[in-house]
């Protein structure tokens, strides 16, 4: 099981777009695939039509006792299952702070799917928190969407200085840029300087009027618009990911069921 | 046939999967108003859907409670995996699978290889259905229960449809809306027109085929009564392994998977050893052609199924041995491979050849009742006394050889062992319903003893074979000096675990002739002595 965390400390750069249709992808093959919403705002949950099934839900994301499956709901999408969030998962890191070991309870509440998906998404919280620092804890990578501007590259500095100082710095961090308007100088700039440089996943995702549309609709938007350039660069996007954790060990590996 | 299960976490044990028959002419769209308030039911536009149920020849997916399912609409086929202890898998765009290596990394291929390795997957039901699918929405517009209405039909084997269309909606739970399922099954079920239809879609789709599930396994299985004559127990015994040998007879020519030689191979074997050691309880003289064509058949198959074993035992090693012996390993694989594919073609032939036909007639109408008696000595002793003596003195053979082995024992008297241990073990499966839980620990303690001596022969067995291709190769002048090297490796590997394996076969004898045990076997006569 491969968890893949798509987190920025900065707001509006496509996370959830990017968890919505990665984690869309990854079903469409076959894949049984979970999307845990981490963030309050329960954007994701929305885009899935799906509301937490417990108040409680906060308290048991963190109590040893309550598996993640509890929250887990079905989509409407075959093989994909999400854990919803709203805005009383603000508590989340409250709880979190309360416990012992508040870095390792993320990996604790996934370890026990590693049979069951084959990908967890992790939609986070655009901030850095204890959160973040359980996500680093136990996701396999990071997606980092950079928007090319320089305040969004500094973010990237600012997340790669967080993971050094939460020792995760054994945790791939996959910056790719996101939203590139290629009719702005500044965007066509910065993003040929860097999808070279090789600091950078290779796929760009551009600024496509057909995401706002998909979010519109509640659909991601490789199934909204699933031959428009945006939905073309996610399925790169998806595929480049794929190649990247080839090869790789799994925290979470699947023990097959014996016969 | 399900059975419950542990829960696993993404899978709500409360949540199922249930066909309706709609028994009296209703449109679809007017099931809406069969739902609890709140709920709507959207369904999509029709389409032409062929549904096929895939399983092994032994229904290993059946048996489990699994099913994998194609469905192939406008040209595009899709799977459709439900484990047995977790929520379904569909993967969309995917051609049909043989094996489960053609699967697509994931759940799928991890769930579903443990319970069918690498036995073939077979279509053993088609229906022909006009779909409409969709699903039942909350006040939110989610999704919460999936459904489908169809009318379909079974197609036969040449792909006719065949037998009573049959209209019905399928529903599905939808993990965390689990209370929206208990008020729409509820609905469902109190609908004058929907009713529980009396067979499954895939029990109609393999009938339609001249099938069932569970149909075909190569457990023995065989009825008999302590009362029973001993030729009765006979004739019914070899019945059941002419069916097993019949029933692996195609697979094995058209080559589908390798489990059809080798449960063909034993229907032989163990026919050949009925008939050795239930001498005295059937006419000798009309068995003799038999007893004949079956030392030839054991005869034709022996070498393709060497082949088969050892060929997935190198695969095996190339793997364990890491990428590189493992890669200079190939030329092996490959000569095995090239040795395998010839002497399947001469199985096949001798397969399909009039002698076989004559063969099989012959055992068919040995198993037939018979008109009179037979005459031969012990054919009217009851089947409980002469099975229970058999085993006895088979028990007593085994021991006796046993402990007549030299300290190391040598791999020949290893060798005869085993051949013990296997008729012991025919003998007791031939008798098993006899006999009830006592005869099914006997077997597993045999088995564990059977283990040990198999996998030291199995060991002794590829390291002269190893031997033998290498020469071949050699005199071929294709051996490079890192293949000759890795196969070196590769024989000091197979020496080494065959010591290990010397000492788990003294552990295990000394088990098998403990005094319970021999107590167990005493006690299956009337005796009551121990042996």
């Amino acid at each position: 099981m491969w968890v893949i965390a798509v987190w920025s400390i900065k707001g509006g750069v496509g996370k959830t777009t990017t968890a919505a249709a990665l984690a869309a992808l990854a079903a469409g093959e076959g894949q049984r695939t979970l999307l845990w919403d981490l963030d309050p705002q329960g954007a994701v949950s929305h885009w899935f039509r799906v509301a937490p099934r417990d108040r409680r839900a906060p308290r048991k994301l963190v109590k040893k006792s309550a598996p993640l499956a509890e929250l887990a709901r079905g989509s409407d999408l075959p093989n994909l299952d999400i854990v919803p969030s709203d805005l009383s998962h603000r508590a989340f890191e409250a709880e979190l702070a309360r416990r012992a070991h508040p870095k390792d309870r993320l990996g604790l509440k996934l370890a026990p799917l590693a049979s069951v998906y084959d990908w967890v998404f992790l939609d986070c919280a655009p901030s850095v928190t204890l959160v973040s620092e359980a996500v680093l804890a136990a996701a396999d990578a990071v997606l980092v969407p950079v928007v090319p501007s320089s305040l969004s590259l500094r973010t990237l500095e600012q997340i790669r200085r967080f993971q050094a100082e939460a020792g995760a710095e054994e945790v791939p961090l996959l910056p790719f840029l996101t939203m590139v308007d290629r009719r702005r100088r500044l965007h066509r700039h910065n993003a040929d300087a860097l999808a070279g440089s090789g600091e950078f996943l290779t796929t760009v995702v551009p600024l496509a009027s057909a995401v706002e549309r998909a979010a519109e609709f509640l659909t991601p938007v490789t199934l909204a618009a699933p031959s428009s350039p945006a939905a073309g660069s996610y399925l790169a996007l998806w595929m480049e990911l794929q190649q990247r954790m080839a090869g790789r060990q799994a925290r979470f590996p699947a023990t097959p069921r014996r016969a | 046939m399900r059975r419950k299960g542990p829960t696993t976490p993404a899978h709500s044990p409360e949540l199922s999967y249930r066909v309706f028959e709609i028994v009296s002419p209703c449109p679809p769209t007017s099931l809406g108003r069969l739902l609890p308030d709140g709920y709507t039911l959207a369904l999509g536009a029709e389409r032409l859907v062929e549904r096929s149920y895939l399983d092994t020849h032994d229904w290993r997916l059946w048996t489990a409670g699994a099913s994998l399912i194609s469905e192939t609409a406008e040209g595009v086929t899709s799977l459709v995996w439900r484990p047995p202890h977790a929520g379904a898998v569909t993967v969309p765009r995917w051609s049909l699978p043989r094996l489960a290596a053609d699967l697509p990394e994931g759940a799928v291929r991890r769930e579903l290889h443990p319970l069918i390795g690498e036995r073939a997957l077979l279509v053993h039901g088609s229906v022909l259905v006009h779909q409409r699918a969709g699903g039942i929405r909350n006040a939110c517009h989610k999704i919460v229960i999936r459904a489908w209405w169809e009318r379909g039909q079974c197609l036969d084997a040449r792909g006719h449809p065949t037998g009573r269309p049959l209209t019905s909606l399928r529903v599905e739970g939808v993990l965390g809306y689990e209370g929206a399922w208990r008020a729409l099954v509820a609905s469902l079920e109190a609908a004058p027109f929907l009713q529980t239809p009396a067979e499954t879609e895939l029990q109609r789709a393999a009938g339609a085929r001249g099938r069932a599930p569970g149909d075909y396994s190569s457990r023995l299985d065989i009825q008999l009564t302590p009362e029973m004559p001993a030729a009765e127990a006979t004739r019914l015994i070899l019945r059941r392994l002419l069916h097993m040998a019949s029933a692996n007879l195609a697979g094995t020519v058209e080559d589908v998977d390798p489990e059809f030689l080798h449960d063909l191979r034993v229907a032989v074997r163990r026919a050949r050893s009925a008939l050795g050691q239930l001498a005295g309880c059937y006419d000798e003289i009309r068995h003799a052609p038999l007893r004949e064509e079956l030392r030839w058949l054991g005869g034709i198959t022996g070498a393709c199924r060497d082949l088969d074993v050892f060929l997935a035992d190198l695969r095996g090693y190339q793997g364990e041995l890491g990428s590189d012996t493992g890669e200079w390993l190939a030329p092996l694989v490959e000569e095995v491979a090239r040795q395998r594919t010839e002497q399947h073609a001469a199985l096949r032939a001798a397969l399909t050849s009039a002698r076989l036909r004559r063969a099989l007639g012959l055992w068919r109408r040995l198993t037939e009742p018979p008109r009179r008696p037979a005459r031969a000595p012990e054919a009217q002793r009851p089947a409980g006394e002469v099975g229970a003596e058999r085993v006895q003195r088979a028990y007593q053979r085994l021991r006796r050889h046993a402990r007549r082995l030299p300290v190391p024992a040598p791999p020949e008297g290893l060798h005869r062992l085993r051949i013990d241990a296997k008729k012991l073990r025919y003998l007791l499966e031939f008798f098993a319903s006899l006999w009830g839980r006592r005869g099914a620990a006997l077997i597993r303690h045999l088995k564990e003893l059977q283990d040990a001596l198999g996998v030291f022969n199995d060991l002794a067995v590829q390291q002269r074979r190893l031997a033998e291709i290498l020469q071949a190769l050699l005199a071929r002048g294709e051996v490079a000096v890192p293949t000759a090297l890795a196969a070196g490796r590769l024989a000091a590997l197979l020496e080494e675990r065959q010591t290990v394996q010397r000492s788990a076969i003294a552990e295990r004898l000394e088990a098998f002739f403990a005094r319970q045990i021999r107590a167990e076997v005493a006690s299956l006569g009337d005796s009551g002595e121990e042996v």
